[in-house]
């Protein structure tokens, strides 16, 4: 490979690595809340990627204005899942496996319900820029790509300080190792709940906008979350820093596999990979053998 | 003056009667046990208090306000706090965000104002990094700020889990057997810390705990469970010699 296509391939594994990392961490806040696997994530980040394309389709063309409403209105879609389809189950005690049925057929039913009605069409975000690539020396840069990598990063460091810093964030580490105690210290669990599916929201909403804006909208967009899910596996389930490590990582191995052996190769390549990675190393990079449940 | 009053609480897990038409009366700046052999619904009694499980049968006022029912963080709110039996740090957290976190309530800034640090913002999150200060230097682990609660030798992470309880700023206290895995020089030094905290924050106290020394030596009323239901009460010399709690410790044959 040539050293100029050696790098932009790595550039643009690196851009879709951080779209993994988003994803990674959307699921993984909720997995290490509640301890389940949370499948409707990819119906929040589908909502979100149509809610994208009429906004800035219809309503009001300008990337930096509908990305901002497009998260904000994914955490909100967050925040209503959970207390439609999570928080009835959970005031009731029922067990995680009814947690896990919830959330995968509440992505089957946003999945089905894309297909019913809009899923003939593949639709298409309007092109917000009249370049779309930067040249700097022999190298072209897409301009998507870049955009991708910054606002994932911008969005991992707001993240960072929110969990490190800020009340809700230390309640929210607080209650992922016991969420029985926080209540007792004065801190209102359900509101705690409540943030945590906002953020997953937040980071379904961006990710569902960039992964529309980069390969258009079909009924099965929220599919492409699994990426995020296996690097919040490889990650360490619990580790969100894993999570993020891995989902660069994924996107870095899977744009340098592209150039080298072709795309479809290269799918079989990375998923037969992750078989043997975990093999190896059960607990994923970061993560302290947390067994893994539902 | 009544800080608490349980008015024949009762609570039954899958048929089990685990409190019984418990009732108890709490006084201002007191310190009341708990005593009664294992299995005995003791913690039961501090979980119905504090609202971990609902109430099958009873009330349960604070400071003349009925708080049957209300969430914990709302009764954490009005001011009891706990520890317990096997310790519940925070792993995952320093020491000094195990006590943030029992400040959180008393802090009212949003998350947004934190995001833009808002001055009141600084000011409040300064006064409390100050308080959670204090109170390890008070439990002397004023070193510990920055480590892991579970790297801490037992005897600390007990010390811990009592500033944290005090951090949320409670009057009333309830102790789950705070002396247990102490060796006699920590009973000693609990006993100094606890009746000096109760003076100097005008605190009430309530111990469940099995350390007759303890029990005996700093509280004014005693209440005996046997499988859920009170036995005795009274002040500790007319429980040690009491039939009833005799029998429910010693067993029949005796």
């Amino acid at each position: 490979m040539e050293l100029n296509i050696l790098l932009q391939q790595i550039f643009n594994g690196i851009s879709l690595g951080g779209v993994y990392a988003l994803e990674a961490v959307g699921f993984g806040i909720i997995f290490n809340i509640l301890k389940f696997s949370n499948f409707s994530h990819s119906g929040v980040v589908a909502i979100s990627a149509y809610f994208g394309f009429f906004v800035s389709r219809y309503i009001y063309t300008h990337f930096l204005v509908t990305l901002i409403i497009t998260t904000l209105a994914g955490g909100l879609i967050g925040v209503i899942i959970e207390k439609l389809i999570f928080r009835p189950i959970r005031l009731k005690g029922a067990p995680l496996t009814l947690f896990l049925v919830n959330s995968i057929t509440a992505a089957m039913l946003v999945q089905q319900f894309f297909a019913a009605t809009l899923g003939d069409d593949y639709y298409p975000y309007p092109v917000f820029m009249k370049q779309t690539s930067i040249n700097i020396g022999n190298l072209t840069i897409s301009k998507t790509y870049t955009l991708m990598l910054i606002i994932s990063g911008l969005v991992l460091l707001l993240l960072t300080y929110v969990l490190k810093r800020t009340k809700v964030g230390i309640a929210l580490r607080a209650a992922s190792t016991d969420i029985r105690t926080p209540s007792l210290m004065g801190v209102n669990i359900d509101f705690v709940i409540s943030v945590a599916f906002f953020i997953a929201g937040v980071l379904g909403g961006i990710t569902g906008y960039l992964l529309g804006m980069t390969y258009s909208v079909d009924p099965f967009i929220g599919s492409m979350i699994l990426k995020g899910i296996i690097a919040a596996i490889i990650g360490g389930m619990g580790s969100l820093g894993g999570g993020v490590i891995a989902g660069l990582l994924l996107g870095g191995a899977e744009c340098l596999l592209i150039a080298e052996i072709g795309s479809s190769l290269t799918q079989i390549v990375i998923y037969s990979g992750i078989f043997v990675l975990l093999l190896i190393r059960p607990e994923g990079i970061a993560g302290k053998r947390y067994i893994i449940k539902a | 003056m009544e800080v608490l009053k349980a008015i024949s609480i009762s609570k039954n897990f899958g048929g089990v009667s685990a409190v019984d038409q418990f009732a108890m009366v709490q006084r201002e700046n007191e310190i009341t046990g708990i005593i009664g052999p294992n299995g005995a619904g003791k913690t039961t009694v501090f979980n119905l208090i504090t609202g971990v499980y609902p109430l099958d049968t009873g009330e349960i006022w604070f400071y003349g306000k009925n708080i049957t029912g209300l969430p914990s963080h709302r009764i954490t709110d009005l001011g009891i706090t706990r520890t317990f039996q096997n310790i519940r740090l925070f792993r995952n957290l320093n020491v000094l965000d195990n006590l943030r976190v029992a400040y959180g309530i008393k802090v009212r800034y949003t998350v947004w104002e934190e995001m833009i640090r808002w001055p009141r913002v600084k000011r409040e999150e300064g006064e409390t990094e100050e308080l959670a200060r204090s109170y390890l230097a008070y439990f002397g682990l004023e070193k510990y700020g920055d480590m892991f609660p579970y790297n801490l030798p037992y005897g600390l992470q007990r010390r811990l889990e009592l500033a944290r309880a005090l951090m949320a700023n409670p009057k009333l206290l309830l102790l789950d057997e705070p002396a247990a895995g102490l060796n006699p020089k920590e009973i000693h030094q609990l006993i100094e810390t606890l009746l000096k905290m109760k003076e100097e924050k005008n605190l009430s106290i309530i111990i469940v705990e099995h350390h007759m020394e303890l029990v005996m030596n700093i509280c004014k009323m005693l209440y005996v469970l046997n499988f859920g239901k009170k036995i005795a009460e009274g002040e500790p010399k007319d429980i040690q010699r009491n039939e009833a709690v005799l029998q429910a410790y010693l067993g029949d044959e005796g």
